[in-house]
């Protein structure tokens, strides 16, 4: 069976005329059925043209983008909207008013793929996709303001489950939330990841018979390595660095891996001290 | 004799303070050249309590007849406007999350660190311009002399934010106040103005309050650390104590979502 993410080689390319420079320079990425893989990097390093890449919304200059064995870099036209509207690739924002219109109930939000397909028992099913992702069925009749952030971010999460994605992208879905809430959201894609762990709840992740995976898009390596099973960290449209979460967060090779995982505030202080920071920085201009 | 000294501060939308008020009941001391972090999330008070400090509470809001806050002896509540204004220009300057905001678009950075200096410090228009490049230099900035001539466009978010600490800093104050300053940066450049503040800190004998929803940040830089929830501050003590014995259960939920989710919970594992 062929990996959800086969991405090869891809060089991409934004903006016109003498605008024109080249975002990524040759990237390769992998995500399995059931693997979450962290893709992390800072503003401006190419994630989030690479995670359009996978939605067949860049032109690419170079390599091959495969998304559930559909080559989406040659979709064109007709071909890239029927890809799209299957539903089998869904994307969560860090904001999830991005996905969800504030002048609709949530529930007409999260079942609206089922409505447009013209799916039978809609109402049924958006709870039970509330209720999958620990959110009270009768939040369906509340409008986006009328709830907490973090609850939005779980009904933006629902209405991308709802379809039984094949491949979830989650662009910095915890960013902007409280700690509180975001804890909820990561224990939330864990359960999703592996229907196993747990008990009933542990069902969520169970969707159509086969085990969705996740590429978990974040700026913030510290706050998001427990849920991550693989991280590629991307620097400059390159990917740097990629591996088991724990090999990279244990044994850092290059350089600006170092400093992301030595710069991370965590309950233990800093993993390096202000001059061994300052050593990586300068290697790194 | 504390540098700041703030006594049952509580802020309310009602000036009668009948209602539910948004900060209640918050003291807070920090001595010269020391450290306060102030750890909370969104709606915790923790913004408003800074903001009380520096007499910019927006006008709607009016704190309790009981509060008290003393800056190096003067009872800055009983001050008016005019009364207020040396303290929140000259020594109590602040640092906020959103760099770009706080300054000109349509002038060179350069410029306006130079403005500062001319009003509050009557230095001359040369002066000031020298000064300004000294001052970039001492908060890192690299070229400090082109940085000037540049706007805020044409800046990063970490140079953005280094440029409103030269501006905090310019007047050599007793205090700062970081509330949220490194929050939208990236996690290597937050690391880098952490750095900034407390090497300022060190050489400029400077008292610091760090304001953050992220407790490792905070016990990163502070010696003393509050935690506050719904207007009132649940939890108090040495970053040490905090991190390691958190007594609040909200506390012990921010502990153990770093336990869990961060790179602590990894590294562990791998050791093993």
């Amino acid at each position: 069976m062929s990996d959800l993410v086969e991405v090869r080689d891809l060089a991409v390319s934004l903006g016109r005329g003498r605008a024109r420079r080249e975002i990524l320079h040759g990237v390769d990425l992998t995500v399995r059925p059931g693997e979450i893989v962290g893709l992390i990097g800072e503003t401006g390093s190419g994630k989030t043209t690479l995670a359009r890449s996978l939605l067949g919304l860049n032109r690419i200059d170079r390599g091959t983008v495969s998304v559930t064995g559909t080559d989406v870099g040659g979709l064109r036209g007709g071909a890239l909207r029927a890809f799209r509207r299957a539903g089998s690739v869904q994307y969560v924002f860090q904001d999830p008013l991005q996905s969800l219109d504030p002048d609709l109930p949530l529930g007409r939000s999260v079942g609206e793929a089922l409505e447009v397909r013209g799916s039978s028992q809609i109402a049924d099913r958006v709870a039970e996709a509330l209720a999958r992702v620990g959110l009270d069925p009768a939040l369906a009749a509340r409008r986006p303001a009328e709830v907490s952030g973090g609850q939005r971010q779980r009904a933006a999460i629902a209405r991308a489950m709802i379809t039984e994605p094949r491949l979830l992208i989650c662009d910095e879905p915890v960013s902007a939330l409280d700690a509180s809430s975001r804890t909820a959201v990561l224990e939330l894609l864990l359960r999703l990841r592996d229907p196993h762990r747990g008990t009933a709840a542990g069902e969520a992740g169970r969707v159509g018979g086969h085990r969705t995976g996740q590429l978990f898009i974040s700026h913030d390596l510290g706050s998001v390595a427990g849920v991550t099973d693989r991280i590629a960290v991307l620097y400059h449209g390159r990917i740097v660095e990629a591996g088991a979460t724990a090999q990279i967060i244990g044994d850092p090779t290059h350089p600006y891996t170092r400093l992301l995982v030595g710069s991370a505030p965590t309950l233990d202080g800093a993993g390096l001290d202000r001059a061994a920071r300052a050593v990586l920085r300068a290697q790194l201009v | 004799m504390p540098l700041l000294e703030v006594r049952n501060l509580t802020i309310s939308l009602d000036p009668g303070h009948l209602d539910a008020p948004l900060v209640s009941g918050v003291d807070l001391t920090l001595h010269r050249g020391g450290t306060l972090g102030i750890v909370g999330e969104s709606g915790s008070g923790k913004s408003l309590t800074c903001r009380s400090v520096l007499g910019i509470l927006p006008p709607e809001l009016y704190t309790g007849p009981e509060t008290s806050i003393r800056f190096d002896r003067v009872e800055l509540t009983e001050l008016d406007t005019a009364g207020w204004l040396p303290y929140r220009a000259d020594r109590i300057g602040a640092v906020f999350q959103d760099p770009g905001s706080y300054l000109d678009p349509s002038v060179p950075v350069g410029r306006q660190l130079a403005e500062v200096l001319r009003v509050r410090g009557g230095l001359r228009k040369r002066e000031a311009r020298d000064r300004a490049v000294e001052l970039f230099t001492e908060v890192g900035l690299r070229e400090p002399g082109r940085v000037a001539g540049q706007y805020p466009f044409e800046l990063s978010g970490g140079m953005l934010q280094r440029v409103l600490i030269a501006i905090a800093i310019c007047r050599d104050p007793d205090l700062l106040i970081a509330d949220e300053a490194t929050t939208a940066l990236d996690v290597t450049v937050q690391a880098e103005v952490l750095d900034l503040l407390a090497d300022l800190r060190e050489r400029h004998g400077l008292a610091l309050v760090l304001v953050s929803h992220d407790l490792a940040v905070v016990a990163q830089v502070c010696e003393e650390v509050v935690v506050m929830r719904s207007g009132r501050i649940v939890e108090r003590g040495t970053a040490e104590q905090v991190l390691r014995a958190p007594q609040h259960e909200y506390t012990r939920s921010l502990v153990e979502a770093h336990a869990r989710f961060g790179i602590e919970h990894v590294r562990e594992a791998h050791r093993v």
